[in-house]
């Protein structure tokens, strides 16, 4: 069973919109959740097996972000990589992720990285399958559509001093790059999949919710409101993403639930080691989005690493400075 | 070449010393370096060079040189002259000046002293923001917010009962200190919260009030964090809300209103200049570093206690 299967099986339950007391308000969360199943991942099609290219690695020296092949010692794709290499990939990469969302860098310890990679590992077989079905499509499909949407949530997430990477992964896990017009069981639709009554409170009306242009202007604004309630270090930035799918009340109310003498690091993580302790939406679904997202912007940040056709790291298409973003900008 | 290889394998190491510019900065300078060799002259000339350079005609340079060493040297003397008589003048002003010292020549002296004193205190106050919160990044505090703290170090310093208090966090400090770590709190943000809270004990226990603040404190930690420095000092601002629900707290919502960009607005001092933190959570702030400062030398302040460690 692919990591898509486990972790989006049970997503009807409009569990951001109800008044349950276990659920996330829905003024808080703005996203609702996607009911589709997954197909298993088939191994990786030739072009998969290219390696990452020079002119590749020309591309992300000239955008500030080296091609982590420089450090592990070989121009090899992440799936040729022994399992010990992968972790040291993964590990080094979550880094570079968390200098990225936030004010620091985080240290992540195995377990989260045995997450984290549970993610990229299938992602990764994704890579030139082939596949057109949703959840389980060919990821180079997936950035093709990425990159012509990057150029205008990176401008509405600058225009509000919040990191791109935050709005772009978010993207990535929440709708793939698809730009849903249908609502989901839980009500929510377009990229961001913002449910009526926070698209609404963001000043979107929900009738235009696949609006692309406001729709990041609006999750800037709600990121940017989840960052000054929680913090600006990158854990507090995790718990924040956390709170994207899971409401930002209820994840306080799990933070008061589980840290103690025992737990005393506020950090998502923390989370997951005491998942025993909270409820079964945490248990089913959230705890997998935070490693979900490290993984995505692994991927999307060292597209040449898992032989996407994507050229540079997501985050560089700006729509401004190179040739390749003027081409992504058309909306 | 040894320099080179060492640096290459510094690079295969570790991705970040890549980053680094020093290698980058070290090339040019020795190519500088091989250049002027290669382009200046040798330093010492062979000894038959010297000798073929000694024996050719040079009696037309000698001449000119001799005119222009003569020349030189009447200027020479003509400006030595006009040195020492300007000297002697000015001998005789300043010595004037020294009998008859203006009110402003006495003022000066005490104006260096003060500005160390504030870098003195501007340094501790950064130094304890640091440690009640762990951030190892530097900060800094606006103009406004240093006059602020000064100006109740001064204050808080002369308090009657802070002495007393201080002993008094001496001898229970490990035990708060051991409290504030099951919570993942750091014990100087207790121990100086609670001083803090009782005005350095001249309205209550402090160790007391430490005691009674630090599980609302570990709260307070779940909901705004306290691993940053601005966290930290937002976390001591809600503390007169007190702990809030396990979902949320009155600050939250607030803050909310006002901060557009989290990254340079969440802050205690933004927050006030808002009018978002009241005169009671701002003091409660201020005074803790304020606190901070004096418990780190308490004889400067000419207090007796031995800085207080956490």
């Amino acid at each position: 069973m692919s990591f898509l299967t486990a972790c989006s099986s049970d997503n009807s339950s409009g569990r951001f919109v109800t008044g349950n007391e276990n659920q996330p308000a829905a003024a808080n969360s703005p996203v609702g959740q996607s009911g589709q199943v997954a197909e298993s991942s088939p191994s990786p099609s030739p072009s998969a097996t290219q390696s990452a290219t020079s002119a590749m690695d020309e591309v992300m020296k000239q955008a500030g972000n080296q091609p982590p092949t420089m450090s592990l010692g070989a121009t090899k794709l992440y799936l040729q990589m022994p399992e010990e290499e992968r972790y040291d990939f993964i590990e080094q990469r979550a880094r570079h992720i968390s200098t990225m969302i936030g004010s620091g860098t985080y240290e992540f310890s195995r377990p989260s990285i045995n997450l984290i990679k549970q993610y990229v590992d299938a992602y990764a077989r994704r890579v030139g399958n082939g596949s057109k079905a949703t959840w389980a499509e060919d990821l180079n499909l997936v950035f093709a559509r990425a990159q012509r949407y990057a150029p205008m949530i990176i401008r509405s997430f600058n225009r509000r001093r919040i990191p791109p990477a935050i709005g772009l992964y978010l993207v990535a896990i929440e709708t793939e790059y698809t730009n849903f017009e249908q609502e989901n069981d839980a009500g929510a639709a377009g990229l961001f999949q913002f449910i009526p009554a926070t698209a609404e409170g963001y000043g979107v009306s929900p009738k235009e919710r696949t609006n692309v242009n406001k729709m990041s202007d609006a999750a800037a604004h709600y990121i940017a409101d989840r960052i000054s309630e929680f913090g600006t270090d990158p854990m507090s930035v995790a718990l924040c993403i956390a709170g994207y799918n899971r409401s930002p009340d209820s994840v306080r109310n799990d933070l008061q639930s589980v840290m103690n003498s025992a737990n005393k690091e506020r950090s998502f993580w923390t989370l997951v080691t005491n998942s025993d302790k909270l409820d079964h939406w945490f248990q089913g679904e959230n705890i997998k989005y935070v490693p979900k997202y490290f993984a995505a912007a692994i991927v999307g940040e060292t597209p040449w690493a898992f032989g996407l056709n994507m050229k540079q790291a997501l985050s560089t298409f700006t729509g401004v400075e190179t040739g390749d973003s003027r081409v992504a900008a058309k909306p | 070449m040894d320099e080179r290889e060492q640096r290459e394998a510094e690079d295969r190491t570790s991705s970040n010393v890549r980053r680094i510019v020093v290698a980058d900065e070290a090339r040019p300078i020795t190519r500088e370096i091989r250049g002027r060799k290669l382009e200046s002259p040798p330093t010492h000339a062979s000894p038959a060079k010297a000798r073929a350079k000694s024996q050719g005609p040079k009696l037309p340079v000698r001449r000119s040189f001799l005119f222009a060493g003569v020349g030189a040297a009447l200027i020479l003397v003509m400006l030595i002259g006009a040195i020492a008589l300007r000297r002697s003048a000015g001998t005789l002003k300043t010595k004037k000046a020294e009998v008859k010292p203006s009110p402003e020549s006495t003022a000066n002296p005490t104006v260096p002293v003060q500005s160390q004193e504030s870098q003195r205190i501007e340094e501790d106050a950064k130094q304890v923001v640091r440690r009640m919160s762990r951030d190892n990044k530097p900060y800094s505090f606006s103009e406004e917010a240093l006059k602020e703290i000064e100006s109740r170090v001064v204050d808080l310093s002369r308090g009657s009962a802070l002495s007393d208090s201080l002993s008094k966090l001496h001898e229970k400090s490990a035990a708060i200190s051991t409290q504030a770590g099951k919570s993942g709190l750091q014990p100087g943000l207790v121990i100086l919260v609670g001083l803090a809270m009782t005005r350095g004990g001249e309205e209550g226990d402090c160790v007391n009030a430490a005691t009674r603040a630090l599980p609302i404190l570990a709260s307070l930690n779940k909901t705004f964090g306290s691993s940053e420095a601005d966290s930290c000092l937002i976390l001591i601002a809600a503390l007169p809300d007190g702990a809030g629900t396990a979902r949320s707290h009155p600050l939250l919502k607030r803050m909310n209103q006002v901060v557009n960009n989290p990254l340079t607005e969440r802050n205690v001092w933004y927050l006030h200049d808002r009018d978002v933190l009241n005169a009671k959570a701002y003091d409660l702030v201020v005074n803790t570093i304020a606190y901070g400062v004096i418990a780190a030398n308490p004889q400067k302040f000419g207090l007796a206690n031995d800085p207080l460690s956490f």
